[in-house]
Order: structure tokens, then sequence, then C-alpha cells
């Protein structure tokens, strides 16, 4: 379980977090959603360490995560996946999982690895090819991939549908619902897409200006329009 | 104590320069994100043409007002040139051919003004002009050769004067790996034109650190390195052939050579020991299979210098010829040279081959595309670069160690604006980022300056121009090669490759 307790960040003089708070439980997908420059990014972006919180915490099933570095906190169970799928282009997609999971011995790091290509059997058919070769959708599959390398415990996903067909995007949201589902994951969703986020989260946080405005189950928040008039713009 | 304050005030009035300099490059790059080498050519440059429009007109007012209209054309011409056009590339791809401007300008005001640096008359030298002038040279400098300069220098103290060939190198080799730590430890949080930033400045400050220590590194002459002369060559079971080689000179080598102290003719097979590292056989001429070369006797009898399995694959090719004289101590000096440094190539290359293809090459590649997605993925991108600083330090430390021993001396002149160019024409050249491209690249710059100044010659064009022409060659080569095919010889054979197979 992912906790977070009144976490602030500010960049200069402008407020991207103002003290925001919210849990996410193992097993479910928790999405946030809310419109551009609403903080989702930096809030995702903090909990992984790359930026440094001005104050509050994150507990990952207790244990402090804010203020230690990015690779650390990889290494205790916390896998950002970051918008825009930032695979290594001149790797293969094998190599690029295995960068996943680099520190771990050999066996477990191979064990992790046929699990995945056993999830994404696109990933294994395409094991020696370049990551550039790939298409968006496999590559956001990579991605995803070489996150789960670490065998964490709490996945964070930045904008998974970014550039992506419709389509895929639902195939790849759900493979993250069955993932939190089947490996307990507390799954950690950001989405601009709140639709579709919300068809496979069990609770929707809606974030505007830097702070949660609202919490409720999924269903609660996409069926309330006038929440989506104000906060979400379409 | 007069000394030291002139040092002083050499390092402020030096210092407030680069610091200059280092703004123009800022400005540049907050701007345009190039991190513009030329700009200290282009400095250079136009402080030639305000002290033409001195001389000529007798004001310095005219010559100031010439100068900064040149520096603001001069600067449209690169410009529109070469940084627009490489804007689009990545940070490497602008730096490289921003020094290739750096060396062009360099060369073309060789050739006009004549190689030889001109004095400025006092009022403007104040302004910097004159101080200009002393910077420029030594602006070359990469840091690479650089770092195994002055490890070079830490190590002669500690060996004595007395070099041992094979301890140098691996002394050099030490001193590298530390080097590499600390400046990997200062550099690791820096990216992009900010370490190039940090690296130019080591590049600079370290040559004129250790000019200023006379007494121990020997100043700009730099120390003279005694390379032992092979007596009867290494071999393995005469210690006492190893401790005389070092000591020895040219005519203890005649008189081993004439008289055969240890002949390693009398058993061939036992001898041998791979290990060896020179065996000169004696008159009556035979080959020790496992030797890493071969020294043929004057007969040549036998010589069949054949199938090594050490990975030295050019040593047979060196093996002397029937009209080598026997007393001739610098050809077999040459060839000694030659083992040394392609056994160290080979092994070097081997090890660089299987760190890039292998575990720590994909960390490096995955911090260099993306720190980020690296730290994500449970890299430690500081680590990394720490490492990947410490391995190159180690690289050249051994390149360095093995130059030193074909030159015969360490001084900050021998790693100079030839050997920083050629280097980095070669990468280039070859294809950054290619091992195997770094290869090709050094064959094929081998040849050029001497293809370059042949041509000039036999065209009887003026020495000025001679002389400086093969440096505008490298210079426009590698604005070209960043320009048309930035993937050097590696590139385009990749490319084409690649339009072979796909077109099946």
């Amino acid at each position: 379980m992912l906790e977070v307790k009144q976490l602030s960040v500010s960049f200069g003089a402008v407020r991207a977090l103002d003290s925001v708070s919210l849990v996410v439980p193992r097993g479910e997908v928790t999405a946030v959603i809310g419109a551009n420059g609403a903080g989702k990014s930096t809030l995702m972006r903090t909990l992984a360490g790359l930026v440094k919180p001005e104050s509050g915490s994150a507990e990952l099933d207790g244990i402090q995560v804010t203020g230690r570095s990015p690779e650390d906190i990889v290494r205790s169970g916390m896998a950002l996946i970051p918008e825009g799928r930032s695979t290594i282009p001149e790797l293969t997609v094998e190599e690029n999982l295995h960068l996943g999971g680099l520190w771990r011995p050999n066996a477990e790091r191979k064990a992790t690895s046929a699990e995945i290509y056993d999830m994404f059997p696109v990933l294994a058919e395409r094991r020696r090819m370049r990551s550039d070769t790939l298409s968006g959708g496999e590559r956001q599959q990579l991605a995803i991939g070489r996150a789960l390398m670490c065998d964490p415990t709490c996945l964070l996903l930045d904008e998974p549908s970014l550039g992506l067909a419709p389509l895929i995007v639902t195939q790849i949201l759900q493979l993250v619902n069955q993932l939190a589902r089947e490996k307990d994951l507390a799954v950690l969703l950001v989405e601009q897409n709140a639709v579709t986020a919300l068809r496979v989260a069990t609770t929707g946080i809606i974030m505007n200006l830097g702070t949660v405005v609202r919490v409720g189950t999924a269903e609660e928040i996409a069926a309330d329009d006038e929440l989506r008039d104000a906060y979400l713009g379409s | 104590m007069t000394t030291f304050i002139d040092y002083l005030l050499g390092g402020f009035s030096s210092g407030a320069v680069i610091a200059l300099f280092a703004l123009a490059l800022v400005l540049v790059w907050r701007s345009t994100r190039i991190v513009n080498f030329a700009q200290v050519g282009q400095a250079m440059f136009t402080t030639f043409i305000a002290l033409v429009v001195q001389q000529a007109t007798g004001s310095w007012f005219l010559a100031l007002i010439a100068g900064l209209v040149a520096g603001g054309v001069l600067g449209l011409i690169v410009y529109a040139l070469v940084l627009r056009p490489v804007q689009r590339l990545d940070t490497s791809g602008s730096i490289i051919a921003t020094f290739g401007v750096l060396i062009s300008l360099q060369a073309l005001a060789a050739m006009i003004w004549g190689g030889e640096p001109q004095s400025f008359p006092p009022p403007v030298a104040n302004n910097g002009l004159e101080i200009a002038g002393r910077i420029w040279p030594i602006s070359w400098y990469d840091v690479l050769v650089y770092a195994v300069t002055s490890l070079n220098w830490q190590t002669v103290p500690i060996l004595g004067m007395q070099w041992n060939a094979v301890w140098s190198v691996i002394f050099a080799g030490l001193g590298g790996v530390i080097a590499g730590l600390i400046i990997g430890l200062l550099a690791a949080r820096l990216r992009g034109p900010y370490l190039a930033g940090l690296t130019l400045g080591i590049a600079v400050g370290l040559p004129s650190i250790a000019a200023r220590f006379p007494g121990l590194l020997g100043g700009s002459q730099g120390l003279m390195l005694t390379v032992p002369y092979p007596e009867g060559g290494y071999v393995a079971d005469s210690a006492a052939a190893v401790d005389a080689a070092v000591e020895s000179d040219a005519a203890a080598l005649e008189a081993a050579l004439s008289g055969g102290t240890s002949s390693p003719s009398d058993d061939v097979t036992g001898s041998a020991a791979p290990g060896d590292l020179l065996t000169v056989d004696d008159v009556t001429g035979s080959a020790a299979p496992d030797d890493l070369l071969t020294v043929d006797d004057v007969t040549g009898a036998g010589s069949s210098p054949s199938a090594e399995p050490v990975p030295v694959p050019s040593a047979s090719t060196i093996s002397a010829t029937p009209s080598g004289t026997i007393t001739d101590a610098g050809f077999i000096l040459e060839q000694w040279q030659a083992s040394v440094s392609i056994a160290v190539a080979c092994i070097a290359g081997f090890v660089a081959l299987n760190l890039v293809r292998g575990r720590q090459g994909r960390v490096w590649k995955a911090v260099r595309d993306d720190p980020i997605a690296a730290a994500l993925s449970g890299i430690s991108p500081a680590a990394s670069k720490v490492s990947a600083f410490v391995v190159s330090s180690l690289f050249a430390a051994l390149a360095g160690a093995v130059f030193a021993q074909i030159l015969t001396y360490v001084g900050p002149g021998a790693y100079g604006v030839a050997l920083s160019l050629s280097l980095l024409v070669g990468v280039v050249l070859g294809g950054r980022g290619s091992l195997v491209g770094a290869v090709i690249g050094a064959v094929l710059l081998v040849g050029l300056p001497a293809a370059v100044s042949n041509l000039a010659g036999e065209r009887g064009w003026s020495d000025q121009v001679t002389n400086n022409l093969p440096t505008l060659a490298y210079g426009l080569l590698l604005v070209l090669v960043v320009l048309i095919a930035p993937g050097g010889v590696m590139g385009l054979l990749g490319s084409g490759w690649r339009r072979l197979t796909t077109r099946r």
C-alpha cells in the first residue's frame, strides 16, 4: 500500500503540489485524473524521487520513500513508467527488459523476464529487435515490462494512453488492471483520458491546481456530470 | 616570491580571459543549445583583423571598431553556415562541428598571417587581445590527452628517472583510474555542455599547472624517458637480461647483438615463453613462435614469425628485412615500440569491445540516452558516469604511456595540437561511438596529413600554405563529416548495409 501524506512541491514561487494526501491500496488501480497543469505528473515524479518534495512524505508499506534517490526507490519496489515510454532506442527488447532488474541475481532476473514474456507475447516475439523498431503500443508494453523487472509492489503509470490508438489504450489499461489483481500490485494511474481510466480503476481521485479536490469510487466519479464539467473539461 | 606573484598574476589574467570565453559559450548555449568551441578561434581571427587595421591606419579606435564588426560578421557567417544546420544534431555533433570551425579558422589565420605569434602593440593588449593570442594555442588540448600527460608526470617521480617500460604502463594505468575517479566524481552530476565545459577547463588548466613545476616535471621541456633497449631481448629464463635491458644504451645493445649474450636460438622451443615481450634473435637466426615480436637476424635464415597465438596480428609483418644492419639500434627500437603498442592496443581493444557489448556497455548506453529512464530502472546514473570516466581514463593513460615510449620523452608539447586534432578527426571519421570506427578512423587519418602536404608540395605552394593545409583539411573534414555523414565511415557502412538488406 502506498500512502501519501501532505506532500507539497514548489518550483520557485509556483506551488505545484499543495499538501496532497492519498492512499493507493494493493490489488487495485487508483486513477488520478485532472486537466493539464493539475500536478498529476509532478506527483508521479516526486513519488519516483525525480523531484524533491518541499514537505510531506510517501510511505510504501510503511517504509519512507521520499527523500531517496530514484534508483533506490525502484530497488525498494516502486517503479514509475514515465510519460512518453522512455525505452532505450539502441538496445534490444531483451536488453531493455534486463536493464530493469540489473542489480538482481541472474536467476531471479531470468525468471521474472520469462514471466513478462508470457504476459506480453509480442515482446517475446521481438526480443532481439531494437526497441526503436517497436510500435507505440509495443513500446508501452516494454516500458511496463521493464518496470515489472524490479519485482515491484507498487506501479506508477504516467499517461500511458499518450499518443496511442484508443483500442490499444483499452487493451493496455485492461492489462494493467489484470496485473494489479493478479500480482497484488498497488497501481497509481495518471490519465487525462478520464473515461478510459475510470473504467479500469476502483478509486478515482480528481486533482486541480496541485490539490486533491475529490476522492470517490470510479463509478461515482464517472457518473458525476458536474465534476466532469468543472475539472475535466470534457 | 617574485615568480610566485608572476604566476599568480598570470593565473588571474588567464582566468579572466577564460571566464570571458566561458561567458560567450554560455550565451550561445542558452539561445541555441550549442556549445560553440569556434568562439576562441573567432576571437583569434578578429584579433588578427584588428591588428591588420591597426597597422594599416595606426588608429586604435578604428582597429577596435574593425575588430568588433569583424567579430559580428564572422559570427553571422559561422552561424549561417554551421551552427544553424547543426542545431538539429545532438550535442556532441554540434560540439564537433564547432571544433571543426575552430581548427579551420586557426589554420586559415596561420596561412594568411603566418603561424608565429604576432605581437600586438600595447594599448590593445590591455584589452585582452594579446592574451587572446596567448590563449588560443592551448585551447586545442583535449582532456583525454591531458589527463594522460599529467599522469605520466605523476609517475615519473615515483619511479625515479629510470623508466621501466612495463611499469610505466602499469603506473599510468593506475594513475588513470585515480584521475578518472576524481574527474568522474566531479562530473557525475553534470550533463551535456556543462560536462564539456568542465573537461575543457581541465584541458586548459592541466598543462599550465604542469608547466609551473619545472623542477619536478621538467617544465615545458618535459622529462626524458629512458626506453629500455632490448639487450638480447627479454628472455624468460634470464633475469639479468631484463635488468640489463633497463639500463642499457645503444652501445650495449650493439655489443649484445654481436656477442649474443643470451642466445634464444639454442632453445627455440624452450625459452620462448608467452610472456616474453621481445626476442632479438641472434646472428644464426631463428624464430620463437610465442614471442610478441621477433626481430630476425641479418642472414634472415628461417625467418618465420608465423601463426602467433597472441592477439598481435600485425607483429608478423614487422619482421626485419634482410637489408637491415645489425648495428641499427633505431631500427630495433622501432620494432620494440611497435610490438608494445600493438600488443597494448589489441588487448585494450579486446577489453573495450567486451565492455561495450556487455552488461556495463548497456548501462552506459541507457544512461547516455535517457538518464531518467535509467534511474527509473534502478541504475545509478552518477555511478555509471564515474565508471565510464574511470575506464576511459585508464585507456587514455595506457595510450599516453605507450606514446611516451615512442617519443622517448614526456612534455606538454608532445601531446599537442596535431595529436588532439588527429584523435578528434579519427574518431569522427570512423564513426562516433564505434570502436571499430575508431580504429578505421585512426588508419585513415595517419595518411591524411602526408597526402595533403604532398599535394600542396607538388603544386609548389608556399610553405606557409603547405604547412597549414593539413590542419585546414582536418577542420573542414570535421565540419563536413558532421553535416553530411554524422555516423562517419561506420555510419555510411551501416546505412549501406541496411539498404542492401532491406532491398531483398
